[in-house]
């Protein structure tokens, strides 16, 4: 994992509403958390606070309704915030079909930000089991696109 | 004669037309897609109105619904801004077919300067210098195409006529490269442009990008505000403009700019435009026009003292230019930084709800810009959320007080550019002025070795 990317994470979490964000690739692992305003203590203001990366020494539970997946199963998260394009173009064919079996590399879909289009691929070899999002949506940071088994 | 104007476009520049129709008292209507409903510049106007879904395609591109909304709200004028609709000569003409005043030329001006063939054949018929090669498309045999290149001199760039803004271009360095980049080109202009038609012209290597900003009515006056120089670009985006253009004979300009105001009293512009050239080795090259507002403006403001959106609107509404040529001076020297919603290093795009928001201010210091704290910049549209402008009394000055504005400056919540202004404001050759087109790419190239 390159700092390059780890910085854009750090941006991207900061923008987010999110508390938290996990980032796995090529068997590395990589979660970043907010640390919560001081209670009390007037504040900064919320931009100023480093986004840090904190690896902690536990795996914390994720409060969200979605069990962390047990089977083996992988979400796939947009790693941005902008709008979801299943197909290439608005007539073709979907990048992938529910039950299709996805190579790691493969593209899943494309998430537009500001005109500029970034392919999401897969991390790892899979079969689909689901499609949490349909295209055109705007989708938020962190969220879950995808379930591989 | 209107008295409520339309704004069809977001952002900035949305904000920017509606103080200037303040300023003449007229009305507003503010039209915004659903992803804009609720950015506070759009409560400024007089009245809003959704026209459509968050993409631009169904929104901001929409003609039939921008009309329907003139219509409805009884706006008699639309301003187009800049971007979206404001060079689509059908639109123009459908606007004015539909009774209303469109704030910019006749759709026969956009439509002649949107093909460059046509722009050029003209601009050299005003006596406007442009690059070395015939004002005329292409023709078919492949020998006579290879005998005007050679006659040209190599390099030679391959340009599509319906293109313009950096697209549709190939650059052929030898003659056994020309017939592929000739097809390529004119594929890629059928599928880019519905226009196959291509040009040839001699290829610079190093020039600047300097402009000239007119002003005209529509009795037959026409003004040059002067220059800007937009050299400092990454993949022919602009990031940082300034006004006068340093380091050129301001004589030299001043001819320039001559001929640009009777170029457009030939082909009877109306309202503002820009002449673009490239300048190496101490001439100008005509390479395109642009039939609107842009992006950089108020630099020429900042210089002039003449509110170019305001004088716009007036003679969209058929008043006189009540200054001559003898009344626009140029004083100081002005800067303007494209604040944009992207990552300072890697260039990806960062929207996101703003957090932290400090806008700098004081002596010669101007912000441009639609956001704000707690303001979602919404992933639809470009990325740039904001102007710094700057003005000094000389480049020197300007480079001074544009370094504390950014220093002073500070968006939380999502990535900005401003690191990378900082960090161009202290580099040698930005500092001495005069670079061409192609040195921050070269720079960036460097910071990332």
């Amino acid at each position: 994992m390159d700092s390059q990317l780890i910085k854009s994470l750090i941006a991207a979490l900061a923008a987010s509403d999110l508390a938290e964000l996990e980032y796995s690739h090529n068997g590395e692992t990589l979660r970043l958390t907010k640390r919560a305003p001081l209670a009390g203590s007037g504040g900064l203001p919320a931009a100023t606070q480093p986004a840090a990366p904190v690896a902690p020494p536990i795996p914390q539970p994720i409060a969200s309704p979605e069990p962390v997946p047990t089977d083996g199963s992988s979400d796939i998260r947009s790693p941005l915030y902008g709008v979801v394009h299943l197909t290439p173009t608005p007539d073709a064919p979907p990048f992938v079909r529910l039950g299709d079996a996805v190579k790691a590399g493969q593209t899943l879909c494309v998430i537009e930000a500001m005109k500029m289009f970034n392919e999401l691929r897969a991390d790892r070899d899979g079969t689909l089991r689901a499609i949490l999002v349909e295209s055109g949506q705007e989708i938020d940071i962190g969220q879950t696109l995808f379930r591989l088994d | 004669m209107f008295d409520t104007v339309l704004i069809a476009n977001r952002g900035e520049i949305a904000l920017r037309i509606l103080r200037a129709c303040r300023g003449l008292g007229l009305r507003t209507v503010a039209v915004h897609s659903e992803a804009d409903a609720d950015a506070p510049y759009v409560a400024q106007a007089d009245r809003a109105l959704c026209i459509g879904p968050p993409p631009a395609g169904q929104s901001y591109l929409n003609q039939a619904s921008i009309l329907f909304a003139a219509k409805v709200s009884g706006a008699q004028a639309i301003h187009p801004g800049y971007g979206f609709l404001s060079e689509n000569a059908g639109f123009a003409a459908r606007v004015e077919e539909a009774g209303l005043t469109f704030i910019g030329p006749s759709a026969a001006c956009i439509r002649m300067m949107g093909d460059k063939v046509a722009a050029k054949h003209a601009m050299r018929a005003a006596g406007v210098p442009c690059v070395p090669g015939p004002d005329s498309a292409l023709p078919a045999d492949p020998a006579a195409i290879q005998a005007i290149a050679a006659e040209i001199g190599y390099p030679v760039i391959i340009k599509a006529a319906g293109g313009g803004g950096g697209r549709g271009m190939r650059v052929v360095t030898e003659p056994d490269g020309l017939l592929d980049a000739l097809s390529l080109t004119r594929e890629e202009a059928r599928r880019s442009f519905a226009n196959p038609e291509v040009y040839i012209e001699k290829f610079l290597s190093h020039p600047r990008h300097v402009e000239i900003q007119v002003l005209a009515d529509s009795h037959g006056g026409a003004l040059s505000l002067g220059s800007r120089d937009c050299s400092l670009q990454r993949r022919n985006q602009k990031v940082i403009e300034e006004a006068p253009a340093p380091g050129i004979d301001p004589g030299q300009l001043a001819d320039l700019g001559a001929r640009c105001a009777e170029a457009c009293r030939r082909i009877g512009y109306r309202g503002v435009g820009t002449f673009e050239f490239l300048y190496e080795s101490g001439r100008f090259y005509f390479i395109e026009m642009n039939t609107r507002l842009q992006v950089e403006h108020p630099v020429t403001e900042m210089t002039t003292g003449i509110d170019i959106v305001q004088q716009q609107i007036r003679v969209a509404r058929g008043e006189r230019l009540t200054l001559t040529q003898d009344d626009i001076g140029c004083t100081g020297h002005a800067m303007e930084c494209r604040i944009n919603a992207e990552d300072p290093d890697s260039f990806t795009p960062a929207p996101g709800r703003i957090g932290e928001w400090v806008v700098p201010g004081g002596f010669g210091v101007r912000v441009d810009s639609h956001a704000g704290a707690g303001y979602r910049v919404p992933p639809y549209y470009d990325s740039m959320i904001a102007k710094l402008i700057v003005h000094g009394r000389d480049r020197a000055d300007a480079l001074d007080r544009m370094r504390l504005a950014l220093a002073e400056m500070r968006v939380g919540g999502i990535a900005t550019n401003l690191p990378l202004h900082r960090q161009i404001l202290d580099e040698p050759g930005f500092v001495a002025g005069g670079f061409d087109i192609h040195h921050l790419e070269r720079w960036l190239d460097r910071r990332a070795a």
